[in-house]
């Protein structure tokens, strides 16, 4: 009871200490328990979510032959098959009524809204099901098209006509990704609504869910590969086979792996914590080694004080959890809804398991205890007279004390011989502002590395825009384009690899884009790509078979695919091509580069996609303008635009998708900036109120306060720029790590090293300021005592 | 006898070389004597001390307390012996200050628990009134002058009624008045049937006591 009283007391008469403890110790517990939580929940939520909404396991695009309704039921009774829907999915555009600039858009026409099995859509508002003329807008959505229930909008699919639709309600279909990351308004519409649009009334898709284990990619396959036979057995043209990623949303591989990467720096922040704590530990038994020699003396064994000890960091580490306990819920549910709404789900319960508690708890309380453990075994193994004994301050590194040596001016000598008097405790501090200091640059680091993988966008591009036409331009029908620097004529169309099955399986979503692959016709002598070659080479001019693979599509090779033979499918043709080169690129799916020649050869139809760079010299709002300058120029020749892509929406749709990254990543930089500043903060405090008796013994050989206060802060100083090197050493490798990491999920390339000289001047800036504060505040405290006081003081 | 030293010697490294503080020392000392030991700083006193309060351990010969061979005690069971067979009264006091002045003494009977919990608050009172600062209780020991303080430390010694009472300089840091006060309080505990051993360079503090044995370069003379 008394050891308890003592421990008690003594961590009140150490308040100040003790709450710096507490409050690094909360703030990295408040991190990593932010982080678990967020975890487990949006693992869990969007699990449910995306199972829930019932994704089809595999969607074949049967081309303008649709599946007859005998067919159709013939193949819901099959045994590999659950359910079978028809769909058509159509790329378009969108714009305000009257309004100039167009926008992306996707529409799914679903055959029975009321009869709907797969990729179900939940009810938000307005009606359930569109009549004729009417569109439901996917929620995401409603915030790029800035529009109302109730609204017209105008609409064009690729080979239709414009015609204005009436929003009649909103859906959510979680198994998409959101709206806003991808640019672009997603519709629902009726078959009735397809022919309005003048698109042929052929629905092209066959969506299924297979009847077993549809969770389980083999089997899915497997169950999709006898369908697929059996759909060809009965005479229908399969062009393509997408069978995404079986129960994971098309977001989720990137966030687990994110959220991965923030378990990490988070599980670095709590260790930092526990080290700080470990450290103060450190410093207040330094201060109780007397205290710890009279209780030996009265009988305590090594046990009593190893247990006391204990119980104080115990105590102080329950302290912390109790101080995280609501920062942590608070974080999580914040970074779980920030996640869920990149993620386009809904979360229903934020609750999580008590194994989750149970680590928290557990952590808080342990690593304190294990880093510290030598601290408490030290205070217990102490002898009863060499405790008694004990004075604190030792010399310490003789080449160093012999370099402060070398300087002349003593009150300099002071500062630093000061700094380097207590070893252990400039180890510990250097040590933890080191880290502290590493982190925080390795995570803005990652973060300005990010922006200039960003920044590629435009810097391997030279142009502004690409323009999809519906029908090939002739080159004479593309001369003298008012605004445009230059145009090339390129080519694109969705292409599978052949599989071992010989069928042409793809792992594309049902939104086109996330897994999908791209065949792309380049123009002879292209001056707008400039994309860098990591293998072979680039395109011959009419290079007949060869092709150039950009990183993505070179993964899905497989490993040294140069001089390798690769088999194309385009719409159910397969084709033979050699490659020649691989190159890297970001914000685009994965692409295979073919000349001009060859794509007409092989797809049997002319390259209609313009590539255009103004003469705005990039200039946003210019470019704007430019761009419905052009469409406005090119319907003036008749020739129809039906997809508008400028560079401006790949470069902001790079940055939507990592926008909640880049938060937490700086969040977490933040976490470990504060416990590195604590930590410099409590040692340069402990440093200065333990040498009040020395300041009365200079002033009273005549130091005056100027002088004390300067030789004060040049220790703190002297302590901030130690701690430099050292977290560049700690910074350079970590950030080129973590940059790898982040940049394989996110573009299968490694994100350039760029060492953020503003955080470390930042850093260094800050951590001066800061040892500044934190040495003037006691000293001024002690320099308030007169020169008998402080002589006097303990 | 309880206490008995055979051929004892300590040696401390000093710039890698042994200096004796302590040589060939033979010493017996009967239960209920009140022995002074007096030499000039650095002759070896307080080492002697140390070595009978088990707080050190000689680098050779025999130290035997109560029947106890010291010298080959590990540390917890040197902790141990110390709290249930000897008091120490140090110099400087060494009251802990987040406790009161109660508790302090409550405090060296919760290590050994020789004393049952429900007694010792009131065996804390009662030694506490014995050595005359009974209404100081509850008072931190920062508020007590320098005599307080001390006559505290001697009650703290006598918690768990050990046998040998050592006291390291008791009265170093007190006024005249106040030292003559403190050792008449050792000079009753000697009277009363306890052994006790007081360290001091000052050679008046023992002028009234029955034995005093001096050192000298880390002998006894």
């Amino acid at each position: 009871m008394r050891q308890l009283t003592k421990v008690l007391r003594d961590l009140w008469s150490m308040r100040g200490r003790v709450l710096v403890m507490i409050l690094a110790l909360s703030a990295g517990l408040t991190s990593m328990g932010a982080v678990l939580r967020m975890r487990v929940v949006v693992e869990r939520e969007m699990n449910q979510a995306y199972t829930r909404s019932v994704p089809a396991s595999a969607t074949f695009d049967v081309g303008a032959q649709e599946l007859p309704d005998p067919l159709l039921e013939a193949l819901r009774g099959r045994p590999e098959v659950a359910w079978a829907e028809r769909r058509a999915t159509r790329e378009g555009r969108w714009r305000r009524p009257g309004g100039e600039e167009w926008g992306r858009g996707l529409f799914f026409f679903i055959e029975d809204f009321d009869d709907q099995r797969l990729a179900l859509l939940g009810h938000v508002e307005g009606a359930r099901v569109p009549g004729v003329g009417e569109v439901l807008v996917e929620r995401s959505a409603m915030t790029v098209l800035s529009a109302a229930v109730g609204d017209g909008l105008e609409v064009t699919t690729g080979r239709g006509r414009v015609v204005e639709v009436q929003i009649a309600g909103v859906v959510h279909e979680p198994a998409l990704a959101p709206a806003s990351s991808e640019q672009a308004g997603y519709f629902y519409a009726s078959r009735e609504t397809l022919a309005l649009l003048g698109e042929p009334d052929v629905f092209d898709e066959v969506r299924v869910l297979v009847a077993r284990d549809a969770s389980d990619p083999a089997a899915v396959e497997a169950q999709t590969v006898v369908t697929a036979r059996w759909l060809l057995a009965q005479g229908v043209a399969i062009h393509d086979i997408e069978i995404p990623p079986p129960a994971r949303h098309p977001h989720q591989t990137p966030s687990e792996a994110v959220l991965s990467l923030f378990a990490l720096f988070s599980g670095l922040t709590v260790v930092l914590a526990a080290v700080l704590c470990a450290s103060l530990l450190s410093l207040m038994m330094a201060r109780q080694v007397r205290e710890v020699a009279v209780m030996k003396t009265l009988g305590a064994t090594r046990g009593d004080i190893a247990r006391m000890t204990a119980l104080m960091l115990t105590l102080i580490a329950l302290g912390a959890l109790a101080v995280s306990a609501i920062p942590t819920w608070a974080l999580a549910q914040h970074g779980s809804d920030a996640v869920a709404r990149l993620l386009n789900f809904d979360i229903v319960s934020y609750a999580v398991p008590w194994w989750v508690i149970g680590a928290q708890v557990a952590v808080g309380v342990a690593l304190p205890l294990l880093t510290a453990a030598p601290t408490i075994v030290g205070a217990s193994r102490a002898s009863v007279l060499g405790a008694l004994d004990e004075h604190g301050a030792r010399v310490s590194g003789a080449g160093l004390q012999g370099l402060v040596g070398a300087l002349d001016d003593r009150l300099t000598q002071a500062a630093l011989r000061n700094a380097l008097r207590v070893p252990r405790r400039l180890l510990l501090t250097v040590g933890l502002l080191a880290a502290g200091c590493g982190l925080f640059i390795t995570a803005v680091s990652v973060v300005d590395a990010w922006d200039a993988m960003t920044e590629q966008v435009y810097e391997t591009r030279h142009y502004d825009v690409e323009l999809a036409l519906a029908t090939p331009p002739s080159p004479e029908g593309l001369d003298g384009l008012r605004g445009a620097r230059r145009v090339e004529v390129w080519g694109t169309a969705p292409v599978t690899l052949a599989s071992a099955s010989g069928l042409p399986v793809s792992r594309t979503y049902p939104d086109g884009g996330h897994g999908s692959f791209q065949l792309v016709a380049v123009p002879d002598r292209t001056e707008l790509v400039d994309f860098a070659l990591r293998d072979g080479r680039w395109l011959e001019p009419r290079e007949p078979d060869g092709v150039v693979l950009n990183q993505l599509a070179a993964t899905r090779v497989g490993p040294n695919p140069i001089g390798e033979r690769v088999v194309l499918v385009v719409e159910g043709r397969p084709s033979s091509w050699r490659v020649v080169g691989v190159v890297e690129e970001v914000a685009a799916p994965a692409t295979s580069y073919v000349s001009a020649a060859a794509f007409s050869r092989q797809t049997g139809r002319l390259p209609a996609v313009l590539r255009v760079a103004t003469d705005t010299d990039r200039a946003p709002e210019a470019t704007r303008v430019a761009i419905q300058q052009l469409q406005r120029e090119l319907a003036e020749r008749d020739l129809r635009v039906v997809r508008t892509v400028p560079l401006e929406l790949l470069y902001n749709a790079m940055g939507e998708h990592v926008v909640v990254l880049i938060r937490s990543l700086l969040a977490l930089a933040l976490m470990m900036a504060v416990v590195g500043a604590l930590a410099l903060a409590s040692t340069m405090s402990t440093s200065v109120v333990e040498r009040t008796r020395e300041f009365g013994v200079l002033q009273a050989i005549g130091a005056d306060r100027s002088q004390l206060r300067r030789m004060v802060v040049l220790e703190g100083w002297f302590v901030s720029a130690l701690s430099l090197p050292f977290a560049l050493v700690v910074a350079v490798p970590l950030a080129a790590i973590v940059g790898r990491v982040i940049g394989q999920l996110a573009f299968e390339l490694p994100l350039p090293l760029e060492l953020s000289w503003w955080a470390v001047a930042g850093w260094s800036a800050g951590t001066m300021a800061l040892a500044t504060v934190a040495s003037l505040i006691p000293a001024r405290a002690a320099m308030r005592l007169n020169v008998r006081e402080a002589l006097g003081h303990v | 006898m309880l206490i008995s030293l055979s051929g004892v010697e300590k040696a401390f490294p000093v710039d890698g070389q042994p200096f004796f503080a302590l040589k060939d020392v033979d010493l017996g000392i009967d239960a209920g004597e009140l022995v002074v030991v007096v030499g000039r700083s650095g002759s070896g006193k307080s080492t002697l001390l140390n070595l009978i309060a088990g707080l050190d351990r000689p680098t050779r010969g025999e130290v035997v307390v109560a029947g106890v061979p010291v010298h080959a005690l590990g540390q917890d069971a040197l902790a141990r012996f110390r709290g249930a067979n000897v008091g120490v009264v140090f110099q400087f006091f060494q009251l802990l200050p987040t406790l009161t002045v109660a508790e302090n003494v409550m405090l060296a009977m919760d290590f050994v628990k020789k004393v049952p919990a429900a007694r010792r608050r009131a065996r804390a009172l009662e030694l506490l009134g014995e050595v005359g600062v009974g209404d100081q209780a509850d008072k931190l020991p920062a508020t007590l002058s320098g005599g307080q303080q001390q006559r505290v430390a001697i009650a703290r010694a006598l918690a768990n009624d050990p046998q040998l009472i050592v006291a390291d300089e008791p009265t170093g840091n007190l006024d005249s008045q106040t030292a003559a006060q403190v050792m008449g309080l050792f000079a009753g505990l000697a009277a009363a049937g306890k052994t006790v051993l007081l360290v001091t360079h000052d050679p008046d503090a023992g002028v009234k006591t029955p034995r005093v044995i001096t050192i000298a370069d880390g002998r006894i003379v």
